[in-house]
């Protein structure tokens, strides 16, 4: 039996946790400072760098579970810790493997940022917003 | 849908059997066993020892254009690149009709050229010796212990074989497989299903090479 099948991952392969960035006090999704965002004990490995964006598409921590970041927004800095189930998945022949996770919760400081809710607690490949964050 | 296929199947066969049966009364039928092996397996694990298919076919001349089909197999399969190893092995049983497009002329039809319809069943086991994922975070490692799953595909397709010798045949097919359901879980969905083949592909196309010897035993009812 002989059959056939063309090689090569070229599909997203990683799940991300999106966070939207909110005014407290706009009704429309906006960030008037640039943001900076790291892991949490990964000050040198920046994941944005002083950047104009209101959505942050990170990665978890696929050994644990639960990780940290550090989100400077404009110079005042907030930690948000996430506490989630991970589920290996397997994509395709190609690509092989990779992390789906639930949110369980979600725990943050309040040096800037005032609420944060859960919008969708399934982080896959969809890059559907996660998380929205009030400043 | 399982249940469903199986009577789509049952019916199919049931109403093609009673087609045969009136045929045979009014011409003569060749009944006969045919006893074969699918040959490409054994050289492609010749030439590559992670994968290997052992393909039976049997057959059962019901006229001279209907063939009951039986092909039951083993794979055995395994596959490794730079983030994962999959092993995955198991038995396939795949049944069906063939219909011959030859007519009969002056005795009984010696070769066939024509198509099949077949339905499949898989039971089989697989495993992940390791994997491994990276991302920001790093490099993490983990394993997948076997699993056992089912799987039930259909297939459709085409070819010839010829009498090459007394009652020896050779012969090849086209085929294409639709797998409409597996028992494995939507998170470690099967990189290969024996009787199948490797997914990632709704249909997936395959080429069979036969080796078959015929049984005649039986004739029954004269040509008018």
């Amino acid at each position: 039996m002989i059959s056939c099948s063309s090689e090569g991952c070229d599909i997203q392969t990683d799940a991300n946790l999106k966070i939207t960035l909110f005014e407290s006090d706009a009704e429309l999704q906006q960030l008037t400072d640039s943001v900076t965002v790291f892991g949490s004990g990964m000050p040198d490995s920046l994941i944005y760098d002083m950047a104009t964006t209101d959505d942050l598409l990170v990665q978890l921590d696929a050994s644990l579970n639960s990780c940290s970041f550090v989100i400077i927004n404009g110079t005042i800095a907030d930690t948000l810790k996430i506490d989630y189930d991970s589920q290996y998945h397997f994509i395709s022949k190609p690509c092989g493997y990779a992390y789906y996770y639930s949110i369980k919760s979600v725990s943050f400081t309040r040096n800037r940022i005032d609420n944060v809710l859960i919008i969708d607690r399934e982080i896959n490949f969809n890059d559907k917003e996660n998380l929205r964050t009030f400043y | 849908m399982i249940r469903r296929t199986c009577v789509l199947f049952i019916s199919l066969a049931m109403l093609l059997t009673r087609s045969s049966a009136a045929d045979a009364d009014s011409s003569k039928v060749s009944q006969a066993l045919i006893i074969g092996f699918e040959l490409s397996g054994p050289v492609i694990f010749s030439l590559d020892e992670n994968i290997l298919n052992l393909e039976g076919y049997l057959a059962y001349r019901l006229t001279d254009k209907y063939y009951a089909v039986f092909e039951p197999g083993y794979s055995s399969y395994k596959y490794s690149q730079y983030n994962y190893e999959y092993n995955s092995e198991g038995f396939f049983l795949r049944v069906g009709l063939d219909i011959n497009l030859i007519k009969p002329k002056n005795g009984p039809v010696k070769h066939f050229a024509g198509f099949g319809l077949r339905y499949g069943i898989s039971l089989s086991s697989q495993e992940t010796p390791w994997f491994a994922y990276e991302n920001y975070w790093g490099r993490n490692e983990s394993i997948l212990e076997p699993e056992s799953f089912h799987a039930h595909f259909l297939e459709a397709g085409g070819g010839v074989k010829a009498e090459v010798f007394n009652n020896i045949y050779m012969g090849w097919s086209v085929k294409l497989r639709l797998m409409f359901y597996s028992s494995a879980g939507q998170h470690n969905k099967p990189a290969y299903i024996p009787g199948v083949g490797t997914t990632g592909t709704t249909v997936r196309p395959a080429l069979s090479y036969y080796l078959a010897w015929q049984l005649p035993f039986k004739f029954k009812g004269t040509r008018k």
